[in-house]
């Protein structure tokens, strides 16, 4: 165990952690130059092209310190995005130590700071790494002196590093070997794991990773997983290297993985606590939490027969990512498609993405909205996922809905514009802090519900760019909701009906109607589009009928490309919906959702 | 039936608004009327029939070559062809190209009938456009046409262009019908890519023509020349006393037809070939003996489309019974959108046909692909 360092990376998006990662592979030889594809440890398509990691994972690598002695290294990757911050707060509950990676021409960001205060909670040993220090826009005392007063460092302690040369690298690891404690634990007492991720493999069924806090598991034991308390035959457990390397047995300190035939991701809970059914220990370990889903969408086949291919990909995607939940629903405008539940915004986006890339699914996504609870006069406790379930006014009694504390860190030039943006979107100002002269902390809290909406777009445009985000859910409070629906033609389009707060129906209704109109083409009649709370019409836009749409010469040579003009017209018609006689094309509902004001 | 178009390349000088192939370098002439005969030569069997009945030269503007250009042409396409029974024989023309001289000379070649660049009788107008001539030229040609005894010509014209109000339109419409012109061809203006007009609206020196004044403009048309007793018996053509292009309608019935020249389109029933549209690589390809033309052969789908197309712009309209019997996989699409259409009163049935009202005239294209199949 003394030989043993478990650490994760600290970093913002963008700021070079899988680069870092793949040289510590590299310096470490875990990997060969000739196996490197860039960001060994992104494996989806999608987390290399949005260098973003959306899954957490682990990998061993080996040392031959200065020392002399040989260390082995668990490297625990930790997923780079808001929406999966249980996911990192168990990554990170699974180390001793951690690499604060900051970008030098960028300086430190929110998202790095949520992440630290956890590292900091779980009294992890912290070492600041100052990336990209070759880049001319470096700003490297600047950036030193925001990681000084956050974390308290001397600036001695802080390592230069380049995860494009390599320069720095070796420092890191002896950095490690030195600072990082090596885990504690007792070999002797009943088996106690915590899991922090888990793979999909389609031959293998579910894979989980684990640290194991206490105690020894060996191939072939009886497990209990504690908070599912579901048992399981340990088929084989190892070590993550490149491949997964089978060992007969783990203790205390080690970082592992165990499969035991489970076929489906959601078998497996993110935090829970792995024992011997035979010894099993007294108490799980802290911080299991059922993660639950924040932001609901319904998902569509375009067209109707792909009904049953959209549910065969939802569920091999849930194989694979245990916190996409589904259900069945049916709309009138849309016919039959899946309630669907996600972390955040970012997670909808990359499941829709996923759908298309990996199952060739396009789908059509509804108005998302968060997750609401209510409450009937007759004292009935409702949970509000899609507007269809907001019981009728004349019953309800109350609505809550979730808020979240929100961490905005920017140049102290831009909190005016930001501040009116959070209060705009129903939010308090919590407290101030300047990081360094050139950097403030603010704290908001928000309802959830408007960050959903046009959020990062305004905010990145208000600060150019230099405002980073990140959010924690906090609780449920009192809410004044209805619904809005749209109407073309009077006819509703339950796809586009949206649960708002009453005092931003107005103006919502405004704009969707007005992004409609851009949106719908112009038809042999007049459109009415209009937004409506029950019978109450709050908005309306029309689009006039098609005046003149007739090509004026059409001889011997223009027949071609005529009739290949109008095909083209044609297939694009059949890709809409029709609401009543009302052709909508499907890409309206998706962008219909983007409602920047210019 | 069957036709045969000579694509004549030359222009004078550029209209604005033009996106048809032509170069202003004459120089090339006798090169690519020299490639245009060889070609002649080597299509001879594209058409199922040698029998001709129509002719056209159109361009460019075939009134500008020479007239040992034009008998060069006459004569190849008589050693390949059967001209015995010519019905028509029609030359496009630019008013000030039109002499006693030359109308002598293309008299005694055959031509039969003159389609006649006016575009509109107002000189502000003309220079908008770009065109090589005036509107006393226009005047002057119309006279000298029929002096040399043609009685069947047709003119071009314009609406809904930059400076044209509705009483230009109408003053323009006025004009014809004292003249007594037997055919007209009256044109929305088309701002076209890769034209100067197209350039002048992206680079803001001229605002984009708006859709309304040209609905507008488009009805007036529609309206008056009924009221001076011509027939619209094609989307853009009218006509007096049934004197209907042979060679236009033969496109829009289907009949086949070859091209010769750049750029030109020939169909024998079963395919459509179009050309290279660019002169020197047309006789450098003729020459050398490599390929000038690329061509698709029609599936069903195609031809039904085309058979929608074409049939719905005319005052022949389409019709039940050769849908049921010539294309029967597409009977449903095409009842369902019909339909539709006879909802909407964009379509009306007419003598057993149904063609489009005059509502349906204005989203001619919208229409048209509703009833397409896919």
């Amino acid at each position: 165990m003394e030989f043993i360092r478990n650490f994760s990376v600290i970093a913002h998006i963008d700021h070079g952690k899988s680069t870092l990662s793949d040289r510590l592979l590299e310096h470490t030889k875990t990997i060969s130059e000739r196996d490197m594809t860039n960001q060994a440890l992104d494996d989806m398509d999608i987390e290399r092209e949005r260098g973003i990691t959306i899954k957490s994972h682990a990998i061993q690598l080996y040392y031959n310190a200065k020392d002399g002695n040989k260390y082995t290294f668990n490297l625990i990757d930790t997923p780079g995005h808001v929406d999966f911050s249980y996911e990192v707060s168990r990554s990170i509950a699974a180390c001793e130590g951690v690499l604060l990676l900051v970008d030098a021409s960028q300086g430190i960001q929110a998202q790095t700071i949520s992440n630290l205060y956890l590292a900091l909670e779980h009294d992890l040993e912290i070492i600041p790494v100052l990336n990209k220090v070759d880049m001319e826009s470096a700003m490297i005392e600047e950036v030193s002196d925001q990681i000084i007063d956050l974390i308290g460092c001397e600036l001695e302690d802080i390592v230069h590093a380049s995860g494009k040369t390599g320069f720095g690298v070796e420092n890191i690891l002896e950095e490690i070997v030195k600072k990082i404690p090596a885990p504690k634990g007792d070999t002797e007492a009943p088996l106690q794991a915590l899991i922090f991720d888990s793979v999909f493999n389609s031959f293998r069924g579910v894979i989980a990773y684990f640290r194991i806090l206490n105690g020894v598991i060996n191939k072939g034991d009886a497990v209990r997983f504690v908070n599912t308390g579901k048992e399981y035959h340990a088929d084989e457990i190892g070590v993550l290297q490149l491949d997964q390397i089978p060992k007969k047995k783990l203790s205390a300190g080690n970082v592992g993985y165990i499969i035991t035939g489970i076929k489906q991701s959601k078998e497996i809970k993110v935090g829970d606590t792995i024992t011997r059914v035979d010894n099993p220990c007294a108490e799980a370990i802290d911080g299991f939490e059922n993660v639950k889903p924040m932001v609901f969408a319904g998902l569509y086949p375009i067209e109707n027969e792909d009904f049953e291919d959209l549910r065969e990909s939802l569920e091999k995607l849930q194989l694979n990512d245990a916190s996409l939940v589904y259900e069945p629903e049916s709309s009138i405008a849309l016919g039959f498609g899946f309630r669907c539940g996600f972390l955040g915004m970012l997670h909808l986006e990359i499941i829709q993405e996923r759908l298309s890339r990996e199952f060739d699914q396009e789908v059509i996504t509804t108005v998302p909205n968060v997750s609401y609870k209510a409450g009937t006069k007759k004292g009935e406790k409702l949970e509000i996922n899609t507007p269809n379930d907001l019981p009728d006014m004349t019953i309800l009694d109350y609505v809550e809905e979730p808020y979240i504390k929100a961490q905005i860190i920017t140049k102290p030039e831009y909190i005016g514009s930001i501040m009116t943006l959070c209060l705009d979107k129903r939010g308090t100002l919590g407290k101030q802090t300047y990081l360094t002269p050139e950097r403030i902390e603010l704290t908001f809290e928000l309802p959830l519900a408007e960050i959903v909406f046009d959020f990062y777009d305004k905010l990145k445009s208000i600060s150019k760019g230099y405002a980073s985000f990140d959010y924690v859910p906090i609780d449920y409070r009192k809410s004044d909701l209805v619904k809005l629906d749209i109407k073309l033609n009077g006819e509703p389009v339950d796809a586009l009906s949206s649960l708002v707060h009453r005092g931003k129906a107005d103006s919502f209704g405004r704009k969707i109607c007005k992004r409609l109109k851009e949106l719908l083409p112009r038809q042999q009649f007049m459109i009415a589009i209009q937004a409506a709370i029950g019978a109450k019409i709050i908005a309306r836009e029309t689009i006039s009928a098609l005046r003149k749409d007739v090509t004026s010469k059409c001889y011997g040579g223009d027949i071609t490309r005529k009739r290949k003009l109008l095909e083209k017209q044609k297939k694009g018609k059949k890709k809409m919906r029709s609401i009543g006689t009302v052709q909508v094309p499907q890409k309206a509902f998706l962008e219909v959702l983007k409602l920047n004001e210019n | 039936m069957s036709g045969i178009y000579l694509h004549i390349p030359f222009c004078k000088q550029a209209c604005h608004y033009c996106n048809f192939h032509f170069s202003t370098n004459l120089d090339r002439e006798s090169a690519v009327i020299d490639a245009i005969c060889r070609e002649i030569q080597m299509r001879k069997d594209f058409l199922p029939t040698k029998k001709i009945e129509t002719l056209y030269l159109g361009g460019g503007t075939p009134s500008v070559i020479s007239e040992e250009s034009l008998k060069n042409l006459i004569a190849e396409l008589s050693e390949v062809y059967d001209l015995s029974s010519l019905r028509e024989f029609t030359l496009e023309a630019n008013p000030d190209d039109i002499t006693v001289e030359n109308l002598e000379m293309w008299k005694e070649v055959g031509v039969n009938r003159f389609s006649l660049g006016v575009q509109s009788f107002f000189d502000e107008e003309l220079e908008y456009m770009n065109r090589a001539h005036s509107s006393s030229q226009s005047y002057k040609s119309i006279d000298l046409i029929r002096k040399a005894r043609f009685a069947n010509f047709s003119i071009d014209l314009i609406y809904g262009g930059h400076l044209t109000s509705s009483g230009m339109m109408l003053m323009n419409i006025h004009e014809a019908v004292q003249l007594k012109i037997p055919h007209l061809s009256i044109y929305g203006m088309t701002v076209e890519e890769k034209t100067a007009l197209h350039s002048f609206i992206q680079t803001g020196k001229m605002d984009p023509i708006p859709e309304t004044k040209q609905a507008e403009q488009f009805s007036l048309v529609m309206e008056q020349m009924a009221e001076d007793g011509y027939e619209q018996y094609e989307i853009s053509n009218y006509c007096k006393s049934k004197k209907y292009a042979l060679h236009n309608t033969n496109y829009w019935k289907g009949a086949s037809y070859v091209g010769f020249g750049p750029s030109a389109h020939s169909f024998n029933g079963e395919m459509r070939a179009w050309n290279i549209s660019d002169n020197n690589a047309y006789v450098k390809a003729i020459d050398g003996g490599a390929s000038y033309s690329k061509e698709e052969r029609l599936s069903d789908k195609d031809k039904y489309n085309e058979y929608i197309m074409t049939g719905l712009r005319t005052k022949w309209g389409v019709n039940r019974a050769i849908v049921t019997n010539e294309f029967a996989a597409f009977a449903d699409t095409f009842e369902a959108g019909l339909a539709q259409q006879l909802e909407s009163k964009c379509i009306e049935e007419k003598e057993e046909s149904f063609v489009l009202t005059q509502t349906g005239k204005l989203i001619a294209d919208n229409v048209i692909s509703e009833l397409f199949a896919t």
